[in-house]
């Protein structure tokens, strides 16, 4: 559709009369009204956004740390304690491996069962996990790529072959370990049976490295051998209790379990089987932020109804001149909606970049705040000669991550625009819309009388 | 000759609720091109209501005002009457009106821009009327910058400056002392004798209604 010269001079007249509107008596770009509309919209936008930025950085890291150090895929024979011991192991790990091609990272075999540890007199309950660790030299064990990171020998990607143990940082700050150090595990033997039980098997590690995942239950409770070494401990020779797949793509969880359960005939879980509860929990965090989200857009969306309704309250009577003048009801509604419309998306928009920008330098920014009432705490500390505690705005030892983790969410950033388009269009719109219903004779009358 | 404006049998009543008040009862009139009509008669006579039917402000129960060609019924769309109001009529009103945000100059060329005429086009016969009613020194001025009577010329020139076929004016020196309406009455003879402009006004100003070449009585409802 093209406009015809006249159509387009009567359009450039709408804008410029919604902008002389918008500017108001001001001096300045915008009238104070408009300026509000506009920053309530912005301030929000670009405070969600950081919101989210950080709320999704938190998830995403906390399902890393999972993901990275849980197997993705499990198979066992036994469905209930998933103890059974697997005999001939590495011919159904060929099976797999072949059968998942691309999609697979690794297939292993694992041990893993809970023990008793001991500390010299202290005792507590750990899991166990035997990794089948690859070796290259005959001498050392070299970890994975996925095994989390080793903090002790920082950046060491091997430990001796034998009794050693890697174990969680948190477990060795409790106890008070260092590499060297000796402990013991206690770990049933063999498998239970009704008539003898289960005898104990007792055995001294000593500490090869620590690893950090950034999840307290497994720094604190998880105890890494090599898998030779399990099978010796537990005595289960030439047999794991599972196998175990991991992903390259995580999230192709449900379609690789469905390619496994062509090959394995037994027991399948996944990880997100076993955390059921924790991604559930996550599910649930994420639908509430969307909702407040939305809650959130909406309020701000409010303001643009009442600057437009201000707005149109305010030139009641142009609107009637205006009529008078053989303006239409879409030049009114033009000439009303165009305002509300823009401070909306412009404040969207620009909310959504100055929320990016933020989030990406959020910790430098908590980081100057910091400073600043520290300098200033110090400062009163001096001359009232009171003690000072620096305060700390991200806590560099609180466990779970030494950084403050930021995830944009590209895609919610998007929806982000277009449902803030939509709503400027309905919070500009129904106001204009009301304007542009005015009958001039109405609005004549009442400013005659 | 062809009147420029020909009424007939116009009626129009409003309702409150129950109570049904006839306001005008059947008026019959023409208006040639050029003529210089007031319209005068008691309060609550149906002057006003005449004319913003006259200028299709308001619809009528029945009956026809024709414009210049183009008529005006019951049945007339929301589109007609745009066009009509843009193209055909010049109001001016016992109040300017004018809007505060714009200069004098600016509300003098909105008639001619919502015409789709260009903003220099526009904005060079806005200032010949502005300089032919006196206010030539008062282009750029705001109108609360200006005084009563000196809007109410502004008022006046923009309701002219589209040279439409008939200017109505309710009651326009209402609300000015007697100087100011002695130089309004003074403009509006002027300017109606040089452009040949057909105007109906309506009024309770003996002064004005004496510059008008016809004067009409409205009483009741019907023209007396």
């Amino acid at each position: 559709m093209r406009l015809s010269k006249e159509s387009l001079e009567r359009l450039k007249l709408s804008l410029a009369i919604s902008y002389r509107y918008a500017r108001g008596k001001s001096r300045y770009f915008l009238s104070l009204n408009a300026f509000l509309a506009f920053f309530g919209v912005f301030i929000g936008t670009s405070l969600l956004v950081v919101v989210m930025s950080v709320f999704g950085g938190f998830q995403t890291q906390l399902k890393k740390s999972i993901f990275q150090f849980d197997p993705h895929i499990m198979l066992t024979i036994d469905r209930i304690t998933g103890s059974e011991k697997i005999t001939g192991w590495p011919k159904w790990k060929e099976l797999i491996r072949a059968g998942l091609g691309d999609d697979c990272e690794a297939v292993e075999g694992s041990i893993q069962s809970p023990a008793i540890l001991r500390r010299r007199k202290y005792l507590d309950h750990v899991f166990v996990r035997g990794i089948d660790f690859p070796t290259s030299d005959g001498k050392n064990y070299t970890l994975p790529d996925y095994f989390p990171e080793i903090v002790e020998p920082a950046g060491s990607r091997t430990i001796p072959q034998g009794d050693f143990a890697i174990v969680g940082r948190e477990m060795a700050l409790s106890l008070g370990l260092s590499i060297g150090d000796s402990i013991e595990l206690i770990v049933p033997r063999g498998q239970f049976s009704l008539t003898t039980g289960v005898t104990p098997s007792i055995r001294s590690f000593k500490i090869a490295a620590f690893f950090k995942t950034g999840h307290y239950n497994y720094d604190s409770k998880v105890v890494v051998l090599s898998l030779k070494t399990t099978q010796e401990l537990y005595a289960l020779p030439d047999a794991v209790q599972q196998i175990v797949v991991r992903l390259k793509d995580p999230d192709q969880l449900a379609q690789v379990k469905r390619k496994v359960a062509k090959i394995w005939p037994a027991t399948i879980r996944t990880i997100e089987d076993e955390q059921r509860n924790f991604f559930a929990a996550l599910r649930l965090e994420k639908t509430i932020m969307m909702v407040i989200v939305f809650l959130f857009i909406i309020a701000a969306m409010v303001g643009i109804v009442i600057a437009t309704f201000n707005m149109v309250r305010a030139h009641r009577r142009d609107i009637g001149i205006l009529k008078a003048l053989g303006f239409t009801r879409q030049h009114i509604l033009l000439i009303f909606a165009v305002t509300g419309f823009a401070m909306g998306v412009l404040g969207s928009v620009l909310g959504i970049f100055a929320g990016v920008g933020l989030a990406n330098n959020l910790e430098n920014v908590l980081h100057a705040i910091e400073s600043t009432i520290n300098f200033f705490g110090r400062l009163y500390a001096e001359h009232g000669q009171a003690y000072w505690a620096d305060v700390r705005l991200i806590p560099r030892d609180v466990y779970y991550f030494d950084h403050l983790p930021i995830d944009i969410d590209w895609r919610l950033l998007r929806v982000l625009g277009i449902v803030s388009v939509i709503l400027s269009i309905l919070a500009a719109g129904i106001p204009a819309r009301k304007a542009s219903r005015f009958e001039p004779i109405d609005i004549i009358r009442k400013a005659e009388f | 000759m062809q009147p420029l404006l020909a009424v007939r049998e116009l009626h129009k009543s409003y309702h409150d609720g129950e109570i049904r008040a006839e306001v005008l009862k059947g008026i019959s009139f023409t208006v040639n091109a050029g003529e210089f009509v007031a319209i005068q008669g008691p309060s609550g006579a149906g002057k006003s209501t005449l004319l913003n039917l006259l200028g299709a402000l308001d619809k009528p129960d029945s009956g026809t005002i024709e414009v210049d060609g183009r008529t005006i019924t019951s049945a007339i769309t929301e589109q007609e009457i745009d066009l009509f109001r843009r193209d055909k009529v010049g109001f001016v009103f016992q109040n300017h009106y004018l809007l505060q945000e714009f200069t004098v100059l600016e509300n003098v060329m909105l008639p001619l821009r919502v015409q789709g005429i260009p903003k220099e086009q526009a904005m060079a016969a806005a200032a010949e009327i502005l300089n032919r009613v006196g206010l030539g020194h008062r282009l750029q001025h705001l109108p609360s910058q200006i005084s009563g009577g000196e809007s109410q010329r502004a008022a006046f020139a923009r309701a002219v400056v589209k040279k439409p076929a008939l200017i109505l004016a309710d009651e326009p020196t209402g609300n000015l002392d007697s100087e100011n309406r002695a130089k309004f009455i003074e403009v509006l003879s002027a300017l109606q004798e040089q452009d040949q402009l057909t105007v109906i006004v309506v009024t309770h100003e003996q002064e004005l209604a004496q510059a008008a070449s016809r004067r009409l009585h409205l009483r009741d409802g019907q023209l007396g």
